[in-house]
């Protein structure tokens, strides 16, 4: 028993060692929300539904998670204002479409991917917390992933994801921005592209 | 901070006989960010766009028949081995890295980068096990467009060079510094190892092509506008680069004022 004692005590150091080092720390609300939303895709991801049941699911967790309004607003940037209502309607659910079909047919390479949240930054200015989180899986480099979130009222709600560094608003807003223009700034003519976008994506 | 960083690269664009004008270098930051982050169609960025989109083309085509399936055989190579080729890769580039964050008068990160080389190549195997990585050293990037850029020079017009891709005269300024630094080329040269080079261009541009398959195809492929969204992909890359990543979060969607 004495001779046990210290390698007990010391057994006893080394946990609660290691348990310093690997227990995750806190989530902040907002982490923790990341983090939900994150399994709940990997979840969703790694399920053997058909594809079709995916998009339903994935659509659901769009809508819940992510301010598209807001999000469609930005992504037409000085178009938003010039839109009839009508437009904006349509606009707003081809890009929830666009949306859906993008990310949902990258479903099968990310099958093997985990997420960790690491940490987040509160903008002092308007209130929006970016979520830091890494994407990581044996084929690849880690993606890192920052999410910003808003409490609109007590919910948390998505506004933008950056994926390496790389903003999915900004880079549907110049793409959009560019169709306009290529179609003599007719907000239509983009709605019509989209609308034959989406026909192509459903044939591939 | 700022004015030491200007002096420093000042007395290196001096010794190369490039001294810009003092009203050249007089650019924040801040100038950088909105001068690439402005409207996306605005002409100052690109202003050879149709023949730019020309060459798009060009390089898709030669993309889709030539260099993506050669990176997909690369890709046969269990990804142990591509991670230990991209380690080397690393490697090899890391005394550029640590030359440019003595440029930037980053010295935290210069000591990380030398650290870096000097961990990986020798108990690393030349740099085939990331060991640095490993006791908490992680990668860093830095160049030489990044270190003219923080010098002041303007990024110039948007190209998209045959076969390379996209670039603006600042990137390709930048690449030829970062080869003419890099002391693994100076002894390749010294011994007229002309076959290395081969290799390593081959091996970077199997490596990256590799890489960008998957989630950058897609995003791409399914794109009504490839052209577009890769030079914005193209651009928020050299601005968070180039910026303090942070310095345009505040270009992002916010709640909607109730309408």
């Amino acid at each position: 028993m004495r001779k046990l004692l210290p390698i007990l005590s010391f057994l006893l150091i080394l946990s609660a060692n290691t348990r310093a080092e690997e227990a995750p720390k806190t989530l902040t609300p907002e982490e923790q929300f990341v983090s939900d939303l994150g399994n709940q895709i990997i979840t969703l991801i790694r399920s053997t539904n058909k594809l079709e049941e995916k998009r339903d699911h994935f659509r659901v967790l769009l809508k819940a998670n992510f301010d598209m309004k807001s999000i469609g607003k930005f992504v037409l940037s000085r178009f938003w204002k010039q839109a009839t209502d009508a437009q904006k309607d349509q606009f707003l659910k081809l890009f929830e479409q666009n949306m859906v079909d993008t990310y949902t047919s990258q479903f099968d390479q990310y099958k093997d991917e985990t997420m960790v949240v690491n940490g987040s930054r509160r903008d002092e200015g308007d209130g929006a917390v970016w979520v830091n989180s890494k994407v990581q899986g044996p084929a690849r480099d880690p993606v890192s992933i920052r999410w910003k979130l808003y409490d609109v009222n007590g919910k948390f709600k998505v506004y933008d994801i950056h994926v390496n560094e790389v903003s999915m608003c900004i880079t549907h807003r110049s793409e959009y921005a560019s169709i306009i223009g290529k179609h003599g700034g007719s907000i239509d003519g983009l709605i019509k592209d989209m609308q034959e976008n989406k026909a192509a994506r459903k044939d591939a | 901070m700022q004015a030491q960083r200007l002096l420093s690269i000042f007395t290196l664009l001096l010794l190369a006989g490039h001294a810009p004008s003092c009203a050249e270098t007089k650019r924040s930051p801040e100038a950088e960010l909105n001068s690439l982050t402005s409207d996306p169609s605005d002409e100052d960025f690109d202003p050879f766009e149709s023949y730019n989109r020309g060459m798009f083309e060009v390089n898709h085509t030669l993309d889709t028949i030539f260099i993506r399936p050669l990176a997909e055989v690369y890709g046969v190579i269990p990804s142990p081995a591509r991670k230990g080729v991209r380690n080397v890769l690393t490697n090899l580039r890391s005394p550029v890295t640590f030359i440019n964050d003595v440029l930037l008068l980053d010295f935290p990160a210069a000591g990380e980068s030398l650290a870096r080389t000097l961990i990986n190549t020798t108990i690393g195997f030349g740099g085939l096990f990331d060991m640095a990585t490993e006791m908490n050293i992680g990668y860093h990037s830095a160049d030489f467009a990044e270190t003219l850029a923080a010098a002041g020079l303007p990024s110039g017009p948007y190209l998209i060079l045959p076969v390379l891709g996209p670039a603006t005269p600042r990137d390709i300024l930048g690449k030829a510094g970062d080869f003419g630094m890099n002391p693994v080329n100076w002894v390749i040269i010294n011994n007229e190892w002309d076959e290395a080079y081969y290799v390593i261009g081959g091996l970077e541009l199997l490596d990256r092509r590799k890489e960008a398959t998957g989630f950058t195809d897609e995003i791409v492929d399914k794109a009504m506008d490839p052209y577009a969204k890769v030079r914005d992909i193209y651009r928020q890359i050299r601005v968070v680069n180039i910026v303090d990543a942070e310095a345009e979060d505040s270009d992002s969607p916010k709640p909607l004022e109730s309408e």
